[in-house]
């Protein structure tokens, strides 16, 4: 039998606690669950884990903070905000800051233990580093360059192109803790794609369905039939794979959500 | 309290009629008298050359007792108050007064200064002359002078009274009082009077009635209209087809009203709008964590139970609906956290081309034709292209929705030089709304396609529209289809993004 998995859950409501208890109740699973990001910090110096799953606004101390905290006690930990979708830029800004991933409450079963699988992925493929520069570090509307990508940290990427229209894709990273993608649900050609919102469906050999973060607002305009007819191509990691792509409609605003 | 409007206008309408009716009655006044007097003198002369006429053939065969009763006679004629003859001495030589007669009067005296001025070396006037002057008994008289002349019949005579070189012999004094003509003059005097008095009030009468009619029933109108405004209610539109200022002016107060009616639709709309995103965003907030629970526990329920388990499908239900309240949830945080638009210059044409091609593609849209006809020279807009983006696509599918059975969407433009806002006009052929329905559709959660949306859209649009200090109208009626009017403030420095 493989090492179980160590989870820490911080969460100031009891009832997510229950919630997530529900979902890793496997014997997979080791689960520790604090309701305060103190108490948290404490678990988190005195055990070895592999797993943080942390509110993103809790009394006390904010999620920003704690992922920082944790992050500096044990630079392998992969920490998972989950955040209630008002706060949709501050979980933006926890990636560009070293978070694993986020999800919006409320999360299905599907939703978090496949965040977690991920998370459980430890690939060859290296992480993207984080942004140590932290906050204020925004880019100014002036240096929307053609040609410059930028990421949603281990999760999408996004290509200006020469017409100002954006090409988007899935991270390196992402693809290497997803496996192998058997299949592909894109938006249509019309529909509106928000950032930090699903942009595309991967079905995985194993079964599971993961979503990709959108890494900026905007309306489809084309999808890469390149891609779509032959989904299994998208293991080749490479950047030159686009999904689809879109009219930005808030890229000034939401590029400093990117690194 | 302070004069009114009427009353002040009254009085110096009645202050100038008197001051012009009076100088003019004066006036005309003034030229009757001298033309009545004119008329006695006239009529003086007439009397005294009768006179004089009547008493020639007495002079010259010296018939005094004849001359006097002459003279008696016409002096003792109602009209006639004195006849009397003078010779050259100013002797009177027959009087009608008999008392006075052979007396001598003073050269001096009033009469005979018509001719002989006061300074005696001057040769005197040998014409007719007359004067006015105020008899002992304070009645005005006309006293008229006519001299004597010598003829060759005269010292020819046998009485050889008088010489052939005399040229003046003596004159004809004929006193007639005035007091007839006073009494006209007074008369005419009196009529003139009233009929200023009557002339002063018709004036002030009609200029009364023009003021009220003109002037002081549309302001108590305005006034009252104003004061209820200013108290806080909305009045009907003030009547009055005029077309002078105070047509204008209701006009204007009725225009004024109007776009206090919209502004105040708008705050409140905004307030709605700020209220409804406040306690959406809390109440999402609050709710996230309980429907965290409920998901995962009913899914766990769906997980733990065997596929033929009765309750089954109950899970399924609980799983569905809860579900259905996280995208609700997730739209209303959308719909609560708009963000501040970034303002650029926008070409609102490029905007509305790039929403058409990007729905023309959605299966809604296949019996759809859509006809957009835009000006070429439409100047560019402040706004966000983004957010001016979404509601134009929301729009757009608005219409096409209205449209079940497919039909022509219109979009049109309108602007002139000069204006500060552009219009884009927007319209289907569809099912249109009641009035009832048109009065809610702005309001979120209103939507007329039965439960199927959560009627935010709208809502955005207008929030939208907005905040860019644009307004959103809508013209409809049900089976009429239903026209949205977007107006955008013109961007007046003329900068284009990302050129």
């Amino acid at each position: 039998m493989a090492e179980r998995a160590k989870i820490l859950v911080v969460d100031d409501e009891d009832v997510v606690l229950l919630s997530i208890r529900k979902v890793f109740k496997s014997d997979a699973f080791e689960l520790d669950t604090v309701q305060s990001p103190q108490l948290g910090l404490a678990m988190v110096e005195s055990r070895n884990y592999d797993v943080v799953i942390t509110d993103l606004m809790m009394p006390g101390m904010n999620g920003l903070e704690f992922l920082d905290k944790v992050r500096a006690m044990d630079p392998g930990v992969r920490v998972i905000m989950i955040t209630g979708y008002a706060t949709m830029r501050t979980a933006l800004q926890s990636m560009r800051r070293g978070a694993f991933d986020f999800l919006a409450k409320p999360f299905t079963k599907e939703e978090l233990s496949n965040v977690v699988h991920r998370a459980m992925q430890r690939g060859s493929m290296t992480e993207e580093p984080a942004d140590a520069s932290l906050a204020g570090a925004s880019e100014s509307a002036g240096a929307l360059e053609p040609g410059r990508t930028y990421t949603l940290r281990n999760h999408s990427w996004a290509r200006i192109e020469p017409d100002m229209r954006v090409v988007i894709g899935v991270e390196p990273h992402y693809l290497s803790t997803v496996g192998d993608v058997s299949d592909l649900e894109l938006p249509k050609p019309g529909e509106g794609v928000s950032q930090g919102g699903g942009c595309a469906k991967l079905f995985t050999a194993d079964g599971r369905t993961y979503s990709l973060w959108c890494p900026l607002s905007g309306r489809v305009l084309t999808l890469n039939t390149e891609v779509m007819e032959n989904p299994a191509r998208l293991t080749e990691k490479s950047r030159d794979l686009w999904l689809i792509k879109i009219d930005p409609t808030a890229i000034e605003h939401e590029i400093e959500n990117l690194l | 309290m302070p004069f009114k409007i009427g009353t002040k206008l009254v009085i110096a309408v009645v202050f100038f009629a008197i001051m012009g009716i009076g100088i003019t009655a004066g006036f005309a006044f003034d030229f009757y008298r001298t033309a009545i007097i004119e008329e006695m003198i006239q009529a003086g002369r007439q009397l005294s050359g009768a006179v004089k006429g009547a008493l020639r053939e007495d002079m010259m065969h010296n018939r005094t007792e004849g001359m006097r009763q002459i003279i008696s006679s016409v002096g003792n004629q109602a009209e006639v108050t004195r006849v009397r003859m003078f010779n050259k001495a100013g002797i009177i030589r027959y009087s009608s007064d008999a008392e006075e007669e052979n007396t001598k009067v003073d050269k001096r005296a009033e009469a005979c200064l018509l001719c002989h001025a006061n300074d005696a070396s001057q040769p005197p006037k040998a014409t007719l002359q007359h004067r006015l002057f105020n008899g002992d008994d304070n009645v005005l008289y006309l006293g008229i002078s006519d001299p004597v002349y010598n003829d060759r019949s005269c010292w020819t005579a046998p009485c050889h009274a008088h010489k052939s070189n005399e040229s003046v012999l003596g004159f004809l004094e004929v006193d007639i009082p005035l007091t007839q003509m006073e009494k006209k003059i007074q008369t005419g005097r009196l009529h003139t009077v009233l009929f200023a008095l009557a002339a002063v009030i018709a004036i002030s009468f009609i200029t009364l009635i023009l003021v009220r009619q003109l002037i002081l029933v549309p302001v108590a109108k305005v006034v009252d209209a104003t004061n209820r405004v200013g108290g806080g209610e909305w009045t009907n539109p003030i009547y009055g087809a005029r077309q002078d200022e105070m047509g204008q002016l209701i006009h204007a107060f009725n225009r004024m009203q109007e776009k206090m009616q919209v502004s105040q639709r708008q705050l409140i709309m905004s307030g709605k709008l700020a209220s409804v995103g406040k306690l959406a965003a809390g109440v999402a907030h609050e709710i996230n964590n309980p429907l965290t629970g409920i998901l995962t526990f009913a899914e766990d329920l769906i997980d733990e139970s065997d596929t033929d388990d009765p309750r089954m499908e109950d899970y399924q239900v609980i799983r569905r609906e809860t579900m259905r309240c996280r995208e609700i949830v997730r739209n209303l945080l959308d719909f609560a956290r708009p963000e501040k638009p970034a303002i650029t210059s926008v070409d609102i044409r490029d905007v509305i081309m790039k929403s058409v091609k990007l729905v023309e593609r959605l299966a809604q849209f296949q019996n759809c034709r859509i006809n957009a006809d835009l000006q070429l020279d439409l100047p560019l807009v402040r706004g966000d292209e983004g957010q001016l983006q979404q509601v134009f696509l929301n729009l757009i599918v608005n219409a096409s929705e209205a449209m079940p059975d497919g039909g022509e969407i219109r979009i049109a433009s309108r602007h002139e030089p000069g204006d500060p806002l552009i219009e884009v006009i927007i319209s289907d052929e569809g099912l249109g709304m009641t009035s009832d329905q048109k009065q809610h559709i702005f309001e979120p959660f209103f939507s007329t396609k039965g439960g199927r949306t959560q009627g935010l859209g709208l809502s955005v649009s207008w929030g939208i529209i907005e905040q860019h200090g644009g307004s959103i109208d809508v013209v409809t009626a049900p089976d009429a289809g239903t026209t949205f009017t977007v107006r955008l403030p013109v961007d007046r420095s003329g900068m284009r993004w990302k050129s």
